[in-house]
């Protein structure tokens, strides 16, 4: 007989297959609308336009094609100065919010955050005018 | 500027900067907060000057929020897309070559190359970013003591002045942006006017921000219970450990995924015609579900932690008790973590409102949306318009932001009393 403080068996059993159904639930959504997506990108990459399989010949194509692979330095270029510019500015902010004496620090702390509030594009217009 | 057009590698730099800001700032300022008072105390017993203090503590002590940092914001700037698009004129970067395969020319191959060739850096730059996170786990021991600054006139006072040319900045920027919008024809006729907010071009109006407003209530709402309850299976479900320890691999992974290559992925398994999920294609739905999977792994993240921060003991005694699981969850997780959960909605919501890479491939003329729409505005030379619309987001995002606050606290008066008992 079970002891009256163990945990009942039927519970348990239940409690975990509700579980197992659920992770496995959640798998198969990651499947459809994550996993699979990138496959199909991925063998579209190995496609010509009719959807024949030409394995990397794209690839080599692309490397071939240098107003295209140009465009790999420049976006490593603007990441890369970004990059370093914000973790200047932001470290020093970071450093004036949390290791200083300085007044208002709710505030400041407030303003900076505004720009996760607005589109990216947002400074990339106001910078047209 | 120093010669150059703003149109170009300058313009998209300095539009990056102030767009990644706020992401480098949350990353440094939690990683500064955990330096420990002992390691101060130490170098001012030993003679140590304030700047040697600075270089031998201080930096270190935040080397893994630098280097966090550093990935992340890499990261962002280099799969973003909305700003080299308004911005890099005939700077070509990897994001919009794509845009510009796949809708300007219709070479999807092309497309689907440059995303493999756009995926492949980010991904490396998510597993390095990982490997450090894992070593820092362990700096902060429980016997740290929290450092608390004590004033020092000259330090303080160069921080203050730049903390406020800081903000001086950010308001430029929406100032000006809010100006252009109002203005009648910069820089001709500065006369103000609210013509701009009629939004000529079909198709691009006012419906465009309510379905922005729909498609950002839906996925914030949707996504928080999906991810809420996915982070509760992955911490507190006692079935196949290894079942779980997938979910939270899988949960890891949209963030090492670019918007626009999940975006362009979606094109062609959706738009497949023997796909049985075809039906979705063209609808609102397949633009909540890529925002939420997109967004995915950061509130996954702090539901995570919330929920970790609950004893394990909590399930045993409910199971010992015989109350079911789902009594237990909406009873003691749920109200415990709620501030986690109103976290990842306001976050969700905020997102959803200004993205632009993952959806600028899957909206129908029926489901444009507002950022969208910004783009294709600024596109056909409408820069007011554009800049009207990328406000109204601004202001959309701080009201719901504001009622946020505001529910927030008074829901959590109730549910968080226990806190302070």
């Amino acid at each position: 007989m079970m002891s009256d403080y163990a945990i009942p068996r039927s519970t348990r059993d239940k409690s975990d297959n509700v579980g197992r159904v659920l992770v496995v639930a959640y798998l198969v959504l990651f499947l459809c609308f994550m996993i699979f997506p990138l496959f199909a990108l991925m063998s579209k990459s190995m496609q010509n336009a009719d959807g024949a399989f030409v394995g990397l010949s794209n690839f080599v194509a692309y490397l071939n094609e240098p107003t295209l692979f140009k465009s790999f330095f420049h976006s490593l270029f603007v990441a890369a100065m970004s990059t370093v510019i914000v973790v200047c500015l932001g470290f020093f902010y970071a450093f004036a919010l949390q290791c200083t004496c300085i007044p208002f620090k709710g505030f400041f702390r407030v303003v900076a955050l505004i720009p996760l509030l607005s589109p990216s594009i947002l400074a990339a217009i106001a910078l047209v005018y | 500027m120093l010669g150059n057009s703003i149109y170009g590698p300058i313009g998209i730099i300095m539009a990056s900067v102030y767009w990644t800001f706020p992401h480098a700032l949350m990353i440094l300022s939690t990683s500064l907060s955990l330096s420990d008072a002992r390691l101060y105390e130490a170098s001012e017993a030993l003679k140590a000057g304030k700047f040697r203090t600075f270089l031998n503590v201080t930096l270190p002590g935040a080397k893994y929020g630098i280097i966090s940092t550093t990935f992340v914001v890499f990261i962002l700037v280099f799969t973003d897309f909305g700003v080299p698009k308004v911005i890099g004129g005939n700077y070509n970067v990897l994001a919009t070559d794509i845009y510009r395969e796949v809708v300007g020319m219709q070479n999807f191959q092309m497309g689907a190359v440059i995303s493999i060739v756009l995926l492949i850096p980010a991904l490396f730059a998510f597993a390095l970013d990982q490997h450090s996170r894992k070593r820092q786990a362990s700096q902060l021991t429980s016997r740290a003591v929290v450092y608390v600054p004590k004033p020092h006139k000259v330090r303080d006072n160069i921080c203050l002045v730049y903390c406020i040319l800081i903000t001086l900045l950010v308001f430029a920027m929406l100032g000006m942006a809010q100006f252009g919008a109002l203005v009648k024809f910069w820089p001709y006729n500065l006369s103000l006017t609210l013509k701009h907010y009629n939004f000529e071009v079909a198709g691009l109006g006012w419906d465009s921000f309510y379905n922005s407003v729909r498609m950002s209530l839906y996925a914030a709402f949707f996504g928080t219970i999906l991810i809420f309850v996915g982070s509760y299976l992955v911490e507190k479900m006692r079935a196949d450990k290894s079942l779980r320890e997938i979910l939270q691999m899988v949960a890891l992974m949209p963030m090492a995924i670019p918007g626009i290559v999940l975006g362009l992925a979606y094109i062609f398994f959706f738009n497949a015609r023997e796909n049985p999920l075809n039906f979705i294609y063209a609808t609102m739905a397949i633009l909540v579900i890529n925002t939420v999977v997109h967004f995915y792994t950061v509130s996954h993240l702090s539901a995570v932690t919330a929920i970790k921060k609950l004893d394990q003991e909590f399930e045993s005694v409910s199971l010992s008790l015989k109350v079911p699981i789902y009594k237990m969850f909406f009873k003691i997780t749920l109200p415990v973590c709620l501030p986690t959960v109103f976290d990842i909605f306001i976050y969700l919501f905020c997102n959803a409102m200004t993205t632009v890479s993952g959806v600028i491939f899957l909206y129908s003329y029926d489901t444009t949306l507002a950022s969208v729409s910004a783009i294709h505005l600024d596109e056909q030379g409408d820069v007011a318009g554009a800049a009207a619309m990328a406000m109204l987001i601004v202001y959309i995002s701080f009201v719901v932001r504001g009622l946020h606050t505001l529910v927030s606290t008074l829901l959590l008066k109730r549910t968080q009393a226990w806190r302070n008992i």
